[in-house]
Parts: C-alpha cells; sequence; structure tokens
C-alpha cells in the first residue's frame, strides 16, 4: 500500500503532454473490452451449460456471477484513473503555460496505471504497424505511430528512472489486492 | 451538435462539477456493497443460490449505476477541457454532441439542486456568534452557483428541442448494457433517431 500512497514527480515537455492528452482524449483501447469479451464468454457458457448435471451448473453459474462482479470494479477503477490522470496532465499543463517543461505529480498508484496504459499502447500501436496495409497513406501512418512510440517509450523510461524497478514491483503484486474502495480513495487523493 | 457560449465564471463551475478529483459524491453507495459482501459471504458457504444470484444482482445495479454516472462526468469533462476560449470576446465555446447536452442538462439539473437545499440549509442553520452579534449567515457563495447554473441552463434551453430532448433520454434509457450505453456517448451526433 505504501508504494501506492507516494507521491512521484516526473518532467515532461510540451510535446511529451500533448501526446499524452491526446491518446487519452482519443483513446482507442477501450476500457469496456473485458466487459464485451465477458457478455461473449458467458454466453457460450450458457449453450455449453444446457444439460450438465445440476452441481456443475451451480459452480459454473456462480463463477459467471463472479467473473461479472470482477469486470465491473475493473471498469470502475480504470474510469476514475483515466479521470484523474486526464485531470493532473490538464491542471499541470495550465499552471505551466510559458515553461517548456511541465511537472506532473502523481500518486503512486496514477503512476502505475499510467505505466500500465502507456506500454498497453505502445503494444497496441506496435500491432497496428505490424499489421498496416502496404498503400502509401498507411506506411505515413505507420511512421507517424513509430514516433509516438518513441515519446511513450521515454515518458516510461522516466518513470522507471523516478519509480525504481523494486517499486513497480511491488506495486504489480499489491495491485492486485486492492479493494475498489481502497483504489478509489487512492485515486481522490490530492497530491 | 450544439454549440453554447459559455463566460469564464460558468466554465470554471462546470469544470469544478465535472473533475474527476471530486467524484467521490458518486461512490456513496459504495459501502453498502461492502455490506452485501459479507452476506454473499455467508451464503456461499451454504450453496443457497437463489440467496447469491439476489445479492449479485443488487451489487450489479448500484456497480451499473456507478459507472454510468463516472462515464457521463468523464465525458462531460472532457468536453469542457476542449473547449476553445475566444480572447477577444472572452467566451468559451463549446462543442457538445446532442446526447452529451442532454446529459449536461440533467447533471446541471442536479446540481442546481444541491445548490439550492445547501443555500436553505445554511440560511437557517443558527450560528451562535452569529446570533450573538445580530448577523445573518453568507450564502451568496451558494446564491452565485445558483445564478451561475441557471443561466447555462436557459443557453442550453435555447438549443435543445423538447422532442429532441425525450427521444434522446428514451435512448439513453434503453441502452441498459454498460458498452453498449459507451458506444452511445461516444457515437455521432444522435440529433434525428
Amino acid at each position: 500500500m505504501r508504494v501506492f500512497k507516494d507521491i512521484y514527480n516526473i518532467n515532461i515537455d510540451k510535446k511529451e503532454n500533448s501526446i499524452l492528452l491526446d491518446i487519452f482524449l482519443n483513446n482507442k483501447i477501450n476500457i469496456y473490452n473485458n466487459y464485451k469479451h465477458f457478455k461473449k464468454d458467458s454466453k457460450a457458457e450458457e449453450i455449453s451449460r444446457k444439460g450438465a448435471g445440476e452441481k456443475l451448473h451451480f459452480t459454473a453459474a456462480l463463477d459467471l456471477l463472479i467473473k461479472e462482479d470482477n469486470v465491473t470494479n475493473i471498469i470502475i477503477k480504470k474510469q476514475q484513473a483515466k479521470g484523474s490522470i486526464l485531470e493532473i496532465l490538464v491542471k499541470s499543463r495550465s499552471e505551466r503555460k510559458d515553461k517548456e517543461t511541465i511537472k506532473i505529480t502523481l500518486p503512486g498508484i496514477l503512476i502505475y496505471e499510467l505505466y500500465l496504459f502507456l506500454t498497453e499502447n505502445i503494444l497496441f500501436l506496435e500491432d497496428l504497424i505490424k499489421n498496416a496495409d502496404d498503400d502509401v497513406a498507411s506506411k505515413n501512418k505507420a511512421i507517424k505511430n513509430k514516433e509516438i512510440i518513441e515519446i511513450l517509450k521515454d515518458i516510461n523510461n522516466k518513470i522507471y528512472k523516478e519509480v525504481s524497478l523494486k517499486n513497480l514491483y511491488e506495486m504489480k503484486v499489491d495491485y492486485v489486492n486492492l479493494k475498489l474502495k481502497e483504489y478509489l480513495d487512492l485515486c481522490l487523493q490530492e497530491p | 451538435m450544439k454549440q453554447i457560449k459559455l463566460n469564464i465564471e460558468e466554465m470554471k463551475l462546470l469544470v469544478s462539477l465535472f473533475s474527476p478529483i471530486n467524484f467521490s459524491r458518486l461512490y456513496m453507495k459504495i459501502e453498502g456493497l461492502e455490506g452485501i459482501s459479507n452476506s454473499l459471504d455467508k451464503y456461499l458457504n451454504n450453496s443457497n443460490y437463489s440467496k447469491i444470484t439476489k445479492l449479485f444482482e443488487e451489487k450489479k445495479v448500484i456497480k451499473e449505476k456507478i459507472i454510468k454516472n463516472q462515464l457521463n462526468h468523464l465525458t462531460l469533462y472532457e468536453v469542457l477541457i476542449k473547449a476553445k476560449y475566444n480572447k477577444d470576446e472572452k467566451y468559451y465555446l463549446l462543442e457538445i454532441k446532442n446526447q452529451l447536452a442532454v446529459l449536461l442538462v440533467e447533471s446541471i439539473t442536479f446540481a442546481l439542486k444541491r445548490v439550492v437545499i445547501q443555500k436553505e440549509k445554511k440560511k437557517n442553520e443558527v450560528d451562535f456568534m452569529n446570533y450573538l452579534n445580530n448577523r445573518k449567515n453568507d450564502i451568496s457563495g451558494f446564491e452565485n452557483q445558483e445564478n451561475l447554473y441557471s443561466s447555462i441552463l436557459n443557453k442550453i434551453e435555447k438549443e435543445i428541442k423538447l422532442d429532441e430532448l425525450y427521444k434522446i433520454n428514451k435512448s439513453l434509457d434503453d441502452k441498459k448494457s454498460i458498452d453498449v450505453y459507451s458506444e452511445y456517448l461516444e457515437g455521432g451526433d444522435y440529433a434525428c433517431i
């Protein structure tokens, strides 16, 4: 828990800030994908369950209920984290309008979420490049995406430097055990 | 798409209304969720399936409500921070999709209600020091907010037609599932559904 309460500072430049804002505002990685998968899975489950014994029926149905409960928890968490990070990015930028570097101050929980978000976006963009079509427009788009990936990697490196691998690993372990209420309280603390 | 001109004061108030750091208001029911989880543990032990299903259903209803509220606030916050500022005439130009304008109206109406209640409460509070000095409670802050919210509502009122409001509200109610609901908010301008 301590690592999530600690406050971290990262200096980013204007360009990095705009890229981050742009990605946050036009996020292609959908928070609700898990939920969609869940809905698909549960339909398949229901079909396969027909004809199964009573005991199996109960455990399988319970399993689905627990899964759905977890999926909705994740959506609540991710939406709050997204909002909190977005607000901090916007405020930090407006406070330092005339400066080249922008200092963003985030509590541990949000820096961990930012790290996850960046990494997921990097993987997503790399995938786009890999599967890009062979025409000029797609190639140009791929070049632009490569630039964005480099910038996101730079920001991620800054996070590594500030947080240290040891703390990041500690976060990884604690993250899964965070209860919904604890998580939200951590996101809502004023840095 | 609606275009609404907001002055600086109105904009500031709306940003703070939808600011994610203030979302704690949306989480009041989370304590209740914990209570349900505790009862669940009890019924899980003796495999009381009908009770378990009912409790999970209760949890689901609360959580979906929280998710939709979060999403409404978050989306409106994003719209606000994208608003363009006109330096010469000193106003923000809010460009907002029809379905979001309807949500904006709803949120402001609730906020206005809360402010009026807080104002009345403050007015009637008997503060001992004030009583001794024959002073009245200062409610100017609430009055100011009340006026600003009303003025924003007036501006949106001019843009939205009544049948449009009805249609969009109905569509929002119909979108029960979270993913469908989020797609509806993200989607194009739903003026003529």
